[in-house]
């Protein structure tokens, strides 16, 4: 019986799960050898996600998205039951956005370290083993870092196959890097304010309501990608807005009495 | 049948000085324990090296007979520690045991599954008791009193079961080696009983009626008939190693220096055991008589001495201590190092034990306050983010339902503690705000939003917080909490 005609025999249901051989390189590329984020557009734009086994660099200014991009990265990595960890220079860490961002934080290590530390702690968990990404979270004040720390953090990642993430305001790790994503501002977004209670505008002339901002990333180092575009730009939205409060006890629980 | 090892550490006073002396890598030589100071008091124990002084004589004598010989004394501290690691040495062949002064009996009957034969149980004990700093001998037999009797006439003896062939064991011994009380023994000598076997002819209710119960439980004794009890314990819940101090220290270095050696033995009990340290308490003795606490905590479970001494150094250079150290002990809390199953179908993530070790090494590098997982605070200050315990075992790894989207989440970098800053306000919000590290002009204010809470708990707050976006380009969060300004981040 030929293989076309087994074929429509499967439900269809299972026969669109099957990849013929000669399909299965452009189909699968080496998911082996990145680690995916929960950014499709900057896992396209990276050849499948940061790649394995090198550092790679994520450097840009203040809302140019680098910190929304690292949390996507912690996302993508922790989803496929990997492990993942970040070391915080500057404790700029939020778990809340962090866990609307998709972050498992049960499953998340963070460690603040600051100034040289930082690397250190890095090169240790690297070093741990079993770490699909480990994040090296600089931040805006950028130390003086010795360039025998990239070479030995360089090592580690080689060695364990893990992503070494390095995240700064700009570009640190310069030639110790394989990879260097550099993003720039593109845009902010400001809608209208919107009662959400009632579900209707408050008016016209009420105050702006910040909705998103939007990046523009551009490789600084590494390989081009596969459609030969040299830049990309992703766009971020507000998941976790702040409202007006009623006084109540974050867990729910609604107090007997209220004092005035 | 049930087999019974009795581990014997003679002069384990001595012996406890002994391991003090090799932790800061002296070596003892001839070395002789005093009751006391002064040339007047007597020599307990004797090492083999010093073979022409006796115990009984006084120091003076002693030294007077061997010109080179190290006289020392021995501190409680030390006594105790070496008492608890010779129970520590049972507790690592079997879960209960019984002890006595310089004795550990336990169980070893159950050992056959580990080792060929009893005499290699007993070689292990030895080898083990070596790692720990301790000399011993080891007597295997059906029962507690004959396994004591087996440790005296050798360093490894092993009491056949069988009762014909234990009493065949015990018949040419000397009476001496059923350690009989002086008045009994006068007797014995006094009937011509040289030997456990003439001592085994005599029938038990005729020696009761002239030595009473302690003769005819002697006769019983040497006819292998023990009934002696054996009472198994349950391990105490830390292992406690402390030292006395010559004279007093005031400086950090050599404090971890005397520390180290008092941090290997107990991880080496804890090793006998399987164990691992959990978490360590540290009391030092200060002058004149005080004492002073310092806990140092752990992560996760370890068993490297590098770590321990780290954190230790790190709770001591925090917290020195209020006046000159003359004694410490430290008390380690034991626990299994977790053992995590691995999914066949996942990444295996890292090895329990060495995730551990680097939990250990980050919480010495950072401070244990600064390594965990973060978890969402329940309050409504959003600066507040609290950590817990790592659980990253592979064994509790599960796939994570999240979604994928072209549309990336907007996260925020936190400034902790927030920057106060000076802002100027205008009819429809903030318009330009000056802190120590940003200028700005506001060019889009988006708020106020206004939260409060917490009266329920006496920490009220009100705030109105404001998204702005500067004119450096960035978007901060901001609040007004009373009369002051607050960055608290910007989004990113």
């Amino acid at each position: 019986m030929a293989a076309a005609t087994l074929l429509d025999l499967l439900p269809a249901a299972l026969s669109v799960h099957l990849i013929p051989a000669r399909r299965l390189e452009e189909k699968g590329g080496d998911k082996r050898g990145v680690v995916a984020t929960a950014l499709p557009r900057l896992d396209a734009f990276l050849g499948g996600g940061w790649p394995r086994g090198v550092v790679s660099e994520l450097a840009g200014p203040r809302s140019s998205g680098k910190t929304s991009i690292l949390y996507a990265s912690l996302a993508g990595a922790l989803k496929s039951g990997g492990a993942a960890a970040l070391v915080d220079a500057e404790q700029a860490f939020d778990a809340r956005l962090a866990a609307r961002a998709g972050v498992p934080l049960a499953r998340l290590l963070w460690v603040h370290a600051p100034g040289t530390h930082a690397l250190r702690a890095a090169e240790l968990l690297i070093d741990a083993g079993g770490f699909d990404l480990v994040a090296v979270d600089i931040g805006d004040k950028s130390p003086r870092l010795p360039d025998a720390a990239w070479v030995r953090l360089r090592h580690g990642a080689e060695r364990q196959r893990t992503v070494a993430l390095v995240v700064a305001a700009s570009p640190l790790v310069h030639s110790f890097a394989s990879v260097a994503v550099i993003l720039s501002r593109q845009g902010v977004d400001f809608g209208e304010r919107q009662d959400s209670r009632r579900s209707v505008l408050v008016c016209s002339a009420a105050p702006p309501l910040l909705t998103g901002l939007r990046s523009n990333v551009v490789l600084g180092r590494g390989r081009t990608p596969a459609d030969g575009a040299d830049h990309c730009s992703i766009e971020f939205s507000v998941m976790a807005r702040l409202s007006d409060n009623d006084e109540a006890p974050p867990d729910g629980t609604r107090p007997q009495s209220r004092r005035k | 049948m049930s087999s019974i090892a009795c581990v014997h550490a003679p002069d384990i006073a001595l012996q406890a000085v002994l391991r003090g002396l090799a932790d800061v890598g002296e070596r003892a030589g001839p070395c002789a324990l005093a009751a006391g100071a002064g040339g007047r008091a007597p020599v307990l124990a004797v090492t083999a090296a010093a073979a022409s002084v006796r115990p009984g004589m006084t120091v003076a004598q002693a030294l007077a007979a061997l010109p080179s010989l190290r006289v020392v004394t021995a501190g409680q501290p030390d006594v105790d520690a070496a008492a608890a690691a010779l129970a520590d040495l049972g507790l690592g062949f079997a879960p209960r045991v019984d002890t006595e002064p310089e004795r550990v009996f336990f169980q070893a009957g159950d050992l056959g599954q580990l080792y060929p034969d009893l005499s290699a149980v007993a070689h292990a004990v030895r080898a083990r008791a070596a790692r720990l700093g301790l000399e011993v001998r080891v007597g295997i037999a059906t029962s507690k009193g004959l396994a004591r009797i087996a440790c005296r006439t050798a360093e490894v003896a092993i009491v056949p079961p069988a009762p014909a062939a234990a009493r065949a064991f015990l018949a040419p011994l000397p009476l001496a080696m059923l350690a009989p009380g002086p008045e009994i023994s006068e007797a014995l000598a006094r009937w011509g009983l040289r030997t456990v076997g003439e001592l085994a002819s005599l029938r038990p209710e005729d020696v009761a009626v002239r030595m009473g119960a302690a003769g005819a439980r002697l006769v019983r004794l040497a006819r292998a008939q023990d009934d002696e009890a054996f009472l198994p314990q349950a391990p105490a819940d830390a292992v406690e190693e402390g030292t006395e101090l010559d004279y007093a220290l005031d400086s950090l270095d050599p404090l971890v220096f005397v520390l180290r050696g008092l941090i290997d033995r107990a991880l080496a009990r804890l090793a006998c055991r399987g164990l691992a340290c959990a978490g360590l308490s540290l009391r030092l003795t200060v002058e004149p008589h005080s004492f002073e606490i310092r806990e140092v905590p752990l992560q996760s479970p370890t068993r490297e001495a590098g770590i321990l001494l780290q954190l230790v150094r790190l709770a001591l250079s925090r917290h020195a201590p209020s006046a000159p150290v003359t004694g410490m002990t430290i008390l380690v809390f034991p626990a299994r190092v977790r053992a995590t199953q691995v999914d066949m179908f996942r990444p295996n993530g890292p090895a329990p034990d060495r995730l551990a070790a680097t939990l250990a090494r980050l919480s010495a590098l950072v401070g244990p306050e600064h390594v965990g997982t973060p978890r969402v605070a329940d309050t409504w200050r959003e600066e507040v983010t609290a950590l817990a315990l790592p659980s990253l075992g592979a064994g509790e790894m599960h796939t994570v339902r999240g979604s994928s989207s072209d549309v990336g989440a907007l996260a925020m970098r936190r400034f902790r503690p927030p920057q106060e800053v000076e802002v100027l306000m205008e009819r429809n919000g903030p318009s330009a705000f000056r802190g120590k590290e940003t200028v700005a002009r506001i060019l889009i204010a988006a708020g106020p939003y206004r939260i409060s809470g917490e009266w329920w708990t006496g920490k009220a707050f009100h705030r109105e917080y404001w998204d702005v976006h500067a004119s450096d380009g960035a978007v901060y969060r901001m609040h007004q909490d009373g009369e002051k300004w607050f960055l608290d981040g910007y989004y990113d």
